[in-house]
């Protein structure tokens, strides 16, 4: 039975309709907004495209938060009616997916690759100078090594920095304190400090080291000893140069704070990261160099020692005594695959995760300590108060560190050469002598370029 | 003539129906095979003349002869890891027939304690290769390794020991998680050949006045002989294609020290995506390979006979 309506109930049924009504204008001026807040285009041109990104590390606390931005029922979804399927691939094998999908696949539309990788897809990546132009995007907020590591030879933006670290050396706040010390600035300074904890706390290493074959880390801290002391790897023709006087003095520095100055565990020789990292959070070491983003585990009580929880402290990596202080930082470019069909919305995902305000709001959210990440890769963002206060201020270390830093030679060889470059250091590390070494490792370099025909 | 004509078509007709359905029912299999390991082979092998960087060109570049080859034979890499892949067969291969045939002597009496001791064997072969590769690293870590704690308190001069950090000791223990899972297989294979030699024989030679030693060494050892050189062909194949623990391991080093053939190819193909040489490389393990299977081959099918 259907009750007639009275003027009563059709006044409500009126209001209600147009408080309904306001409602939703004001729904869609909100989403209207928040999409001007991301650069997004308003109306949802790309709804229902699904854009496949290429990415590893689904684990990384940035990357897990992000996932859930962009996925199925996420605001970005509601934003722009795109749908983004992150797939996330093993680090070991990203590399050689990323180049078999640049040169012969249509499976992808975007993908993050690491700074070094860069050279041998750049050609299959879609310039975004256009795009960039268009959509006005700051680049100016990004440190220059992130953007040199995004740039291909004609110098064209193929890529927005995603995901950033610069070094940091890390250290036992308590213990410095207790042995009245000041972090070093420098690494000769480093070597000093880490004598006198040593000789005062028995059984600490000073400084934690990794000298171990593993994908290249053995080499971040010496292309910063390099650059410092006024060194390089390649000149700019690219021929190797890392054998030259200065060269050879900062690698013999790095060798031998292990074999000289022994302020480093002797099983450093067989180390990478985890190994590394694992001697400060377990409280074997008063000292580590490293990236940024550890420090979401130095302040994770599941991570660390207790002895060592809250009592970790943070500086600029060193630089080199009387010479310039620039560290290797890297870098997480992000980009478009030439042969995507999903190109736009691509673009749409890609200005959505890499905008100040998701970056602010991915690094400043603690809520949950397993997916907690400091990472921001824009200066704004390591400003950004609020994103320094949820990180005990770290942001703004890591970007006095970024003005300075720079990026790994960008050229196309680069993972035949840091081949031989890791397996060099750790021979060095373990004995080798130092110029003979160096001098046997450019050669083979020299060969590396010769073949591909770069000079 | 009609009679006699009918029985010789029949079965021709059926000849051919089983040989339909034989190739019907073999093509799935022919294809996945023709698909996944002739293939990848010809093809591997006509790029093995080529010139391919991944890096500057998605398709394979122009026919350089027997370049790739030539520079094999002067690349400082491949002859040491040659050399590595050799000095790391003797080792493994030794340690696993001593050990092997150590453990099959010690269980070959059929006690119940020996039985289950024999059950126990088969487990280290189980493990998978990048789990014995992890759990060694761990368990010789000087600070907190088992392994390296126990071999510290029986030898103190090895306390503290590194052994991922030297060269000799780095291969040695990537040869003993290998032993460590070889070995028992190949004593429950000598523990079934041990009790195929005839008592009479040893009892003969007990009679004779022959010590134990004697006995072991006139008389089982050369009958054990034949099952030993198979075994021993078995392990060389397999010391050759080591990969795993040195991936998880030592990644090579210290220095190149045990990168072997396998892991160089990996590296040259995966890490430095030269495809032509890492082809041309791979085929001269596949040669040598293929020689010791088919000594092995040869040894299984004249022991048949």
């Amino acid at each position: 039975m259907i009750k007639a309506v009275n003027g009563k109930q059709k006044r409500r049924l009126v209001l209600s309709l147009a408080a309904l009504g306001a409602l939703g204008g004001v729904s869609s001026n909100v989403l209207a907004q928040t999409a001007a807040t991301y650069h997004l285009k308003p109306n949802k041109p790309y709804n229902g495209t699904k854009v496949k990104f290429l990415i590893c590390c689904a684990t990384a606390g940035q990357f897990a938060q992000m996932i859930k931005l962009t996925g199925p029922g996420s605001d970005f979804e509601k934003l722009t009616g795109i749908t983004v399927q992150w797939e996330n691939t093993p680090y070991e094998s990203l590399q050689q997916k990323i180049l078999v999908e640049a040169t012969t696949g249509n499976t992808y539309d975007a993908v993050a690759w690491v700074d070094a990788w860069g050279e041998a897809i750049k050609p299959y990546l879609a310039p975004l100078n256009g795009r960039i132009e268009a959509d006005r995007i700051n680049m100016k907020d990004y440190p220059n090594a992130y953007i040199e590591a995004s740039t291909d030879k004609s110098g064209n933006i193929i890529g927005i920095p995603l995901r950033g670290h610069p070094l940091i050396l890390f250290y036992r706040k308590d213990i410095f304190d207790e042995l009245k010390l000041t972090p070093p600035k420098t690494w000769q300074e480093a070597v000093k400090t880490a004598q006198i904890i040593q000789q005062k706390k028995p059984g600490m290493s000073g400084l934690s080291t990794m000298y171990g074959v593993n994908a290249g880390q053995n080499l971040f801290s010496w292309v910063s000893m390099l650059w410092g002391n006024g060194g390089d790897i390649l000149d700019k023709t690219g021929h190797p140069v890392f054998n030259d006087a200065k060269g050879v003095q900062a690698t013999q520095f790095y060798v031998d704070m292990l074999r000289k100055y022994k302020i480093t565990n002797p099983a450093s020789t067989t180390f990478g990261e985890p190994e590394s990292s694992s001697e400060l959070k377990q409280g074997r070491a008063a000292m580590w160099v490293g990236w940024w983003w550890y420090w979401a585990q130095f302040s994770d009580p599941k991570a660390v020692a207790p002895a060592v929880l809250n009592h970790v402290g943070f500086t600029p990596a060193p630089g080199w005594a009387g010479g310039k202080k620039a560290s290797y930082a890297l870098v997480w470019p992000l980009g478009i695959f030439k042969n995507s069909k999903n190109q736009d919305a691509a673009w749409e995902f890609i200005k959505y995760v890499t905008s100040s305000a998701v970056q602010k709001q991915v690094a400043s959210n603690r809520s949950n300590p397993a997916v907690a990440d400091n990472t921001v890769v824009l200066f704004s963002g390591m400003a950004d108060p609020k994103v320094n206060a949820a990180n005990g201020g770290i942001p703004k270390v890591g970007g006095q560190v970024l003005r300075n830093a720079r990026t790994l030679p960008q050229v196309k060889t680069w993972s035949q050469i840091q081949g031989v470059l890791e397996v060099g250091m750790n021979k060095m590390a373990t004995g080798t002598d130092v110029k003979a070494t160096l001098d046997q490792m450019a050669k083979d370099v020299d060969a590396i370029q010769k073949r591909a025909n770069i000079y | 003539m009609a009679a006699s004509s009918i029985p010789v078509r029949k079965p021709r007709r059926k000849e051919f129906r089983n040989a339909t359905l034989r190739w019907t029912l073999l093509g799935p299999a022919l294809f996945v095979i023709a698909a996944t390991i002739i293939y990848p082979l010809i093809s591997s092998f006509i790029t093995s003349f080529r010139h391919w960087q991944l890096t500057d060109s998605p398709e394979p570049g122009d026919f350089v002869g027997l370049e790739n080859y030539r520079r094999a034979l002067s690349d400082a890499g491949f002859i040491n890891s040659l050399k590595v892949s050799g000095e790391y067969m003797l080792l493994s291969v030794g340690l696993t027939l001593t050990l092997g045939l150590g453990i099959a002597l010690l269980l070959q009496k059929p006690t119940r304690l020996n039985q289950f001791a024999r059950a126990l064997l088969i487990f280290p072969y189980a493990v998978a290769p990048v789990l014995k590769g992890y759990s060694w690293r761990f368990m010789l870590n000087p600070e907190y390794g088992v392994y390296a704690k126990m071999i510290g308190k029986l030898f103190p001069p090895l306390d503290h020991f590194l052994w991922l950090g030297h060269e000799f000791s780095a291969l040695l223990v990537i040869a003993m998680s290998e032993v460590w899972g070889w070995a028992p297989l190949f004593a429950l294979m000598f523990i079934g050949a041990l009790g195929s030699i005839p008592s009479e024989t040893t009892e003969a030679a007990k009679v004779d006045g022959a010590t134990s030693f004697q006995i072991f060494w006139k008389i089982t050892l050369p009958l054990l002989a034949p099952v030993i050189y198979i075994v021993a062909l078995l392990k060389i194949i397999s010391a050759f294609k080591m990969f795993d623990q040195i991936a998880i391991m030592t990644g090579g080093g210290p220095g190149d020290s045990t990168q072997t053939l396998y892991y160089y190819v990996y590296q040259l193909a995966f890490r430095n995506l030269d495809m032509g040489y890492a082809s041309a490389v791979s085929y001269l393990l596949v040669v040598l390979m293929g020689i010791i299977a088919a000594l092995y081959v040869r040894t299984l099918l004249s022991r048949g006979d």
